[in-house]
């Protein structure tokens, strides 16, 4: 059954086409994987989807919702969450506290009962349970009282994943998590995106340069180039389309 | 660098810590008012500097006009050079119901909170639009043309125009509240009982020191309030769409709410703010809350420390102060300088620039970092804090 619906998207930025007349469906409890060379538009496409860009020409359905009507704040509601590529943490907060924030929509605190107090001591209690048993699924709870400045790279990306996972998704889309990893830590990594997925019955939408990763966990791989589907199919399938083997090959 | 001292969080150790650090905090507001309820003139190098509790008062509502500039400057991070009109706005307002309709000075805030929320709201509209320098002109502008308002021929008869509106009421304290009693205690004690004074106190000292009590309990409040406050999803959705915007949408903040929702409070707890002031100095002055008041408040913030608790009442003491001990500083030691002029806000803009570069996030950054060296809290885990669920416990027996 379709989750997510991308039909006919065009993003243009000047003469730059980002995306150009993007369509895809991700299934329920599908693991996507989203690939093309650097500038091929993957994460302009995370945009559109989070809100964060408005498309030229498009649409996108989730969960039978048209996404593009709702603003980026609403995703969280809806169930769409996502990290980022260059990290969007908050280095002044600890790890603990970034974490609590991905279940801002969920919390109830408001202008009257948080400074009286009203259910306050309750709420956070539980945020911050919620959010430690999110860290600890990451193992990341030794740095819970860190501030999330100057910490590992892959330890960030982590964290980012522990403040999505707070907020129960539906659709988790992953902009590159892999980067900065050592071989054994993609694994790794691949080995626990997978237990999540089950554990929290998440539909993935994975971009990822690392292709033994993607080809290994996706059920269904598309490739974009300057903007365009190039394939679909399963990763057996795009591995031998010739348009595939000759963007990442040759010619860009 | 290990600290000294480190309490696991929650220990009982760590509760007597905390428990003695309050108890000294409350020691020493409780008796500051006996000790300078005779205005303080020590003489230093020549010069003599004055401690007063009308001062202290002043500074204590400023520290919560900060605390308020705080909100939207610190936690959200938009620029506001206007914070004075704001903390007018309840200044007169505040005048006008206890002067001209008899209202008791706690109860106006039944309008001038809601007012000042509104008036901000409508000035964080805007906001949304312009950032930066730009929001920091159109928020200049407000604090500029507020004197003018006031004295507007039209709302001269309630404001005063610029002759300002004095308030007559005045805080008494009840019979029942013996300060004099306290004040006699004190100055009974032995060794220290000589700072403070001798001879009890006059009518007018009982009614200062009375008055600084419920400044200072109605300061305590609008910390308490607005310390809750920040230590919700509230407060860490401002410090998330300051920080990282786009992080802070993503996970579900509204930015353009939280980015007028940071005006609105710092106007009503501004507004709050006007009314200690009116309290305390019982006179509303169009031109006190202008553009310069406006620029004192955020380099009382920035020197106190932004988007912290301690900065405004730091950033409050300093603005009175400092420029009061500045402008009493006569001749520097050795130098034979002739120091009569408006050296305060010389001296705060020095301050300003040299504490930007020697402490990057105010004094209360400094004094976290230097408390750091001596005490450190290990915070608990959830899961230890809360101890085993209660489906883990097993039952015990009652043993007979
Ligand atoms: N905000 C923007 N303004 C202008 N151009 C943009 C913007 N965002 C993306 N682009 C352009 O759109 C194209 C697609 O960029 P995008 O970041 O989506 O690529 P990508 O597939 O994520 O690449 P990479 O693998 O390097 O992350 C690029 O040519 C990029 O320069
Ligand atoms: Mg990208």
């Amino acid at each position: 059954m379709t989750l997510l619906g991308v039909d006919d998207i065009t993003v243009r930025f000047g003469g730059v086409i980002a995306l150009d007349e993007l369509s895809f469906t991700i299934d329920r409890g599908e693991i996507c994987g989203l690939i093309g060379p650097n500038g091929a538009g993957k994460t302009t496409m995370f945009n559109v989807i989070s809100g964060v860009y408005t498309p030229n020409a498009g649409s996108v359905t989730f969960d039978g919702e048209n996404l593009l009507a709702h603003p980026p704040h609403h995703m969280c509601r809806l169930g769409v969450y996502r990290t980022f590529q260059n990290l969007a943490l908050w280095p002044g907060m600890t790890v603990i506290e970034n974490v609590m924030v991905g279940r801002h929509t969920a919390a109830k605190a408001n202008l009257l009962t948080a400074p009286l107090r009203i259910g306050l001591k309750r709420e956070e209690d539980e945020l911050e349970e919620r959010a430690w048993a999110a860290l600890d699924e990451l193992e990341l709870t030794a740095y819970a009282f860190h501030p999330a400045a100057g910490l590992p790279y892959g330890t960030m990306k982590r964290i980012e994943l522990a403040r999505a996972l707070i907020g129960e998704p539906k659709l988790l889309m992953l902009d590159e998590p892999a980067s900065g990893l050592t071989h054994s830590e993609v694994d790794e990594l691949a080995d626990l995106l997978r237990e999540l997925r089950d554990r929290h019955e998440l539909t993935l939408l994975l971009v990822e340069h690392h292709m033994a990763m993607v080809m290994a966990m996706s059920d269904k791989v598309v490739v974009l180039d300057f903007g365009q589907k190039i394939a679909e199919g399963t990763p057996a399938e795009v591995q031998r389309d010739d348009r595939v083997i000759s963007a990442y090959l040759g010619g860009s | 660098m290990t600290a000294r001292w480190v309490f696991d969080e929650g220990t009982p150790r760590h509760r007597s810590y905390q428990a003695i650090g309050w108890g000294l905090f409350l020691l020493v507001v409780i008796l500051v008012p006996f000790v300078f309820a005779e205005t303080w003139a020590p003489t230093v190098f020549g010069n003599k500097y004055t401690v007063s509790l009308g001062n202290i008062g002043h500074a204590v509502a400023w520290m919560v006009a900060i605390l308020g500039l705080n909100m939207v400057v610190g936690y959200t991070g938009q620029l506001s050079l206007g914070h004075s009109f704001f903390v007018g706005s309840g200044a007169f307002m505040t005048a006008i119901l206890v002067e001209d309709f008899g209202w008791p000075f706690v109860a106006t805030l039944v309008v001038v909170v809601p007012v000042t929320f509104v008036i901000g709201l409508l000035v964080g509209i805007p906001a949304l639009r312009i950032q930066g320098l730009y929001l920091g002109l159109i928020t200049f502008g407000l604090a500029a043309v507020f004197p003018s308002i006031i004295k507007l021929d039209s709302l001269a008869d309630r404001t005063g125009g610029s002759n300002g509106k004095n308030i007559t009421s005045d805080l008494v304290p009840p019979d029942w509240l013996n300060l004099e009693g306290f004040a006699e205690f004190f100055q009974g004690l032995p060794v220290i009982g000589g700072l403070f004074g001798s001879g009890g106190l006059s009518r007018r000292q009982e009614e200062a020191v009375y008055k600084y009590f419920l400044l200072v309990l109605m300061a305590a409040v609008v910390f308490w309030l607005v310390r809750n406050l920040v230590h919700s999803r509230i407060g860490r959705a401002m410090l998330a769409l300051r920080d990282n915007p786009t992080g802070a949408a993503v996970s579900g903040v509204n930015l353009a709410a939280y980015k007028t929702l940071g005006f609105g409070l710092s106007a009503a707890v501004g507004g709050v703010a006007g009314m200690m002031y009116a309290a305390t100095i019982g006179f509303a002055s169009a031109d006190e809350f202008g553009s310069t008041l406006a620029i004192f408040f955020l380099v009382g913030l920035i020197v106190g420390g932004p988007a912290t608790l301690t900065g405004p009442i730091i950033g409050g003491l300093v603005i009175i102060f400092v420029p009061v001990w500045a402008g009493q500083t006569e001749e520097v030691p050795g130098l034979g300088w002739d120091l009569n002029g408006p050296y305060g806000s010389l001296i705060l803009g020095v301050m300003l620039i040299v504490l930007t570069f020697l402490l990057p996030g105010g004094v209360a950054y400094g004094l976290r970092r230097l408390r750091a060296r001596f005490v450190q809290v290990v915070p608990a885990a959830p899961t230890v804090r809360s101890g085993p669920a209660p489906g883990d416990m097993v039952a015990e027996p009652i043993s007979s």
